[in-house]
């Protein structure tokens, strides 16, 4: 009774809501976060088609997505302490430039 | 049942999602996206995805989230320092959004007549982690290493970035 | 319920019983840890005897612990206690529900989903926040950032008990407990023999972990929180105190099951039985041997001069004689309950002999502050425990390939890892002195 479009809606709707986030946000934090919730979403719909199919090959990857997102999320924390240490803030509208 | 699992981890996730971003502290939306996540996880689960599931849990929770919430508390910042209105940003980003899910919605209703696609698989493969590392280390092997390697470089940029800070 | 992954409906009965089992049984297990931790530590330490009035004091622990469970922390009203309030419950259901996939015997274990031991593994990771939001919900600042320093050393030291344990999970080929344990029955040998340098690894790693023989705080803490102290003083949360020594029993639950042979007996193999009847020889060597320190302790009973002596040694003869008579009875009722008594009792020696060592470690060698710790965990152990994968995954593909014992191929593996580590240890050892001299 549960069809693949409930997975892909519910992804849809994770997917938006990280849209929205990143646009809407000024927390360089916050906004890392809804990037790992797009990919998350995006990790959602491989699961959901890789059980559609039977096979694995989904599932695998999403492992990569996963460990795509976890080095971003490493990177980014660490840009963001670095930005910190500089400059005193995590606005995004303050990161307005490349040198400094 | 399986319905009913379904509709609590989805709305969990949503719930949290939507919670996430909305609040003010970063903490706080830490938390909440912990909690997404782990809704997430409970979604792998009742795919049968038990590999995912954990590497969730052990990846993005256990790890990524709590270095979120590391950070979040050693910046040790105000968390209502952005305090400038942001009005503007909302209103696009949600018309953004909408247009966004809009997209997909139709996409998915108009993939399920033109695609036909087949129905779930009723079954799941017991044997998860095997499948999962027999598809890893044959079919996707190439990549598997090249992931392998951007982590590594990942390891020792952030490692150089902290050394040079300190 | 065709579809949700881990436990089949049919199955879930015994399972339910089991968990129900193991949340009741695990609380008053650590009453018992915490008691027999102190009573240890005053023997070696000469530390202060914790006030033990009445039977022992046991009865009084599972009275403790049942008032903490009821318990009204009072301490943290002035904090941020809205959101912080579910900290002490993610540690402790994060330990305990570890040991759902535990393989206590043959016939108790709650579910065996084929990622079992990750499953243990990301339980402990969810405990991270258990620490993380102990320092939110402690007065903040100074005290916060000691708890983020130590959820940084609790990460990096579980980094290394898990590469420990995957040298197991490796020969074993399964990260099914149950299946690890069956592993172990079917080559005949328990995991510790072949991979000695993973169990090591996996037990500095896991002790570093534990809050158990490290830095300043935590160490205070397993003081200052003591099950004595815990109720006596209506302190902030007991929950995390509970927390930390179910988190002792399941690592030390790992560690049974991956290395030392789970509800295996030792010389699990040798299945000799007595002419006649269907009852293996060994199976009667733990029943012999609890009857026969019941009695002995009965005799101390008679010799012992003061009051708490012999309350202690009467308690000592009572539980052999339980023991003893439960694992007798057990022989003669049927296969399965026997395989059940004796594999529950098998795995209970071991963690208890395990948890011993813990203790024993942690009150005999020197404490190591943390900065010392991490520098030699990220240097040497993290370092090592990835020699010694690669080196039983040669040995493992060696023994499959070219069909040589693998007892051979992981004796080589295993020097290979000694050799790396103690290079290691004087190479990186000595450069991390250098910098630490440098930087002072």
């Amino acid at each position: 009774m549960l069809s693949i479009d409930h997975y892909l809606a519910l992804s849809a709707v994770l997917f938006a809501v990280g849209v929205v986030g990143v646009l809407a946000r000024r927390n360089v934090m916050v906004v890392l976060m809804s990037i790992l919730l797009i990919l998350n979403a995006v990790n959602l719909n491989l699961a959901a088609f890789s059980r559609l199919h039977g096979t694995a090959d989904g599932q695998a990857f999403a492992i990569f997505v996963m460990a795509t997102a976890a080095a971003e999320a490493a990177v980014g924390l660490g840009i963001i302490v670095a930005f910190f240490r500089n400059r005193g803030t995590v606005d995004l509208e303050e990161m307005d430039l490349l040198k400094w | 049942m399986n319905a009913l699992v379904f509709y609590f981890f989805a709305g969990l996730a949503v719930g949290s999602a939507i919670l996430m971003v909305t609040r003010r502290d970063p903490l706080h939306a830490a938390m909440c996206m912990a909690s997404a996540l782990l809704a997430t996880a409970g979604i792998f689960l009742q795919l049968g995805a038990e590999f995912l599931f954990i590497v969730q849990i052990f990846l993005l929770v256990g790890a990524v989230m709590a270095l979120f919430v590391f950070v979040a508390r050693s910046l040790d910042f105000e968390a209502g320092k952005i305090r400038r209105k942001t009005g503007r940003r909302w209103a696009v980003a949600g018309i953004l959004g909408i247009i966004v899910a809009g997209q997909m919605w139709f996409a998915i209703a108009a993939g399920r007549t033109s695609l036909r696609l087949p129905e779930m698989q009723a079954n799941i493969a017991p044997q998860n982690t095997e499948a999962v590392g027999n598809a890893l280390f044959h079919s996707l092997v190439v990549p598997f290493g090249i992931t392998s390697v951007l982590l590594l470089v990942t390891m020792i940029g952030v490692t150089l970035m902290w050394n040079r800070r300190a | 319920m065709d579809s949700f992954g881990l436990i089949s409906l049919p199955a879930a009965v015994p399972s339910a019983l089991s968990a129900m089992g193991a949340v009741l049984a695990l609380p008053l297990l650590v009453a018992y840890t915490a008691f027999i931790e102190r009573r240890i530590a005053e023997a070696m330490d000469e530390r202060a005897r914790p006030v033990t009035p009445g039977a022992l004091g046991l009865l009084r622990y599972v009275a403790r612990i049942a008032r903490v469970g009821l318990g009204q922390d009072e301490g943290q009203a002035e904090l941020r206690r809205r959101i912080f309030a579910m900290a002490p419950a993610i540690a402790l259901v994060a330990a305990l529900i570890g040991y759902a996939v535990m393989p206590v015997g043959p016939a108790f274990q709650v579910a065996d989903p084929n990622v079992g031991l990750l499953f243990i593994l990301g339980l402990g990771a969810l405990g991270i926040y258990g620490v993380l939001l102990r320092g939110e919900a402690s007065a903040g600042g100074r005290i916060a950032m000691d708890f983020v320093n130590h959820a940084a050393q609790v990460v990096s030291c579980q980094a290394a008990a898990a590469l420990g344990l995957l040298s197991g999970v490796l020969l074993a080929g399964s990260l099914a407990m149950g299946q690890i344990v069956q592993a172990q029955l079917d080559q005949g040998q328990w995991f510790i023999f072949y991979v000695p340098a993973g169990f090591f690894i996996y037990f500095v790693g896991s002790m570093a972990a534990m809050n158990r023989a490290t830095a300043e705080l935590p160490a205070a803490d397993a003081d200052l929180f003591s099950v004595d102290a815990l109720a006596d003083a209506t302190l902030p949360a007991p929950f995390y105190v509970l927390a930390d020594y179910v988190s002792v029993i399941v690592v030390a639950g790992i560690a049974t099951t991956v290395f030392l042979g789970g509800w295996l007996r030792p010389m699990a193999s040798f299945r000799d039985r007595v002419p006649g009847t269907t009852i293996e020889i060994l199976d009667i060597v733990p029943v012999v041997a609890a009857l026969g320190l019941a009695l002995f302790w009965y005799r101390r009973v008679r010799s012992h001069r003061t009051e708490m002596q012999k309350k202690a040694a009467a308690t000592a003869s009572g539980i052999c004689a339980f023991v003893g008579l439960a694992l007798g009875i057990s022989l003669f009722v049927s296969a399965a309950v026997m395989a059940a008594v004796h594999g529950a009792f098998w795995f209970g020696l071991k963690v208890g002999g395990y948890i011993y060592c813990f203790v024993w470690v942690r009150f005999t060698l020197l404490q190591v502050e943390r900065e010392r710790l991490m520098r030699q965990l990220w240097r040497i152990v993290i370092p090592v425990g990835f020699v010694n994968l690669i080196t039983t995954a040669m040995a493992v593909v060696g023994t499959q390939d070219t069909g040589l014992p693998m007892r051979l191929t992981t004796i080589a593996a295993t020097v290979a890892t000694l050799g790396a580590g103690v290079w290691l240890a004087k190479y990186a050892g000595s450069e991390a002195e250098m910098q630490a001299a440098e930087g002072e």
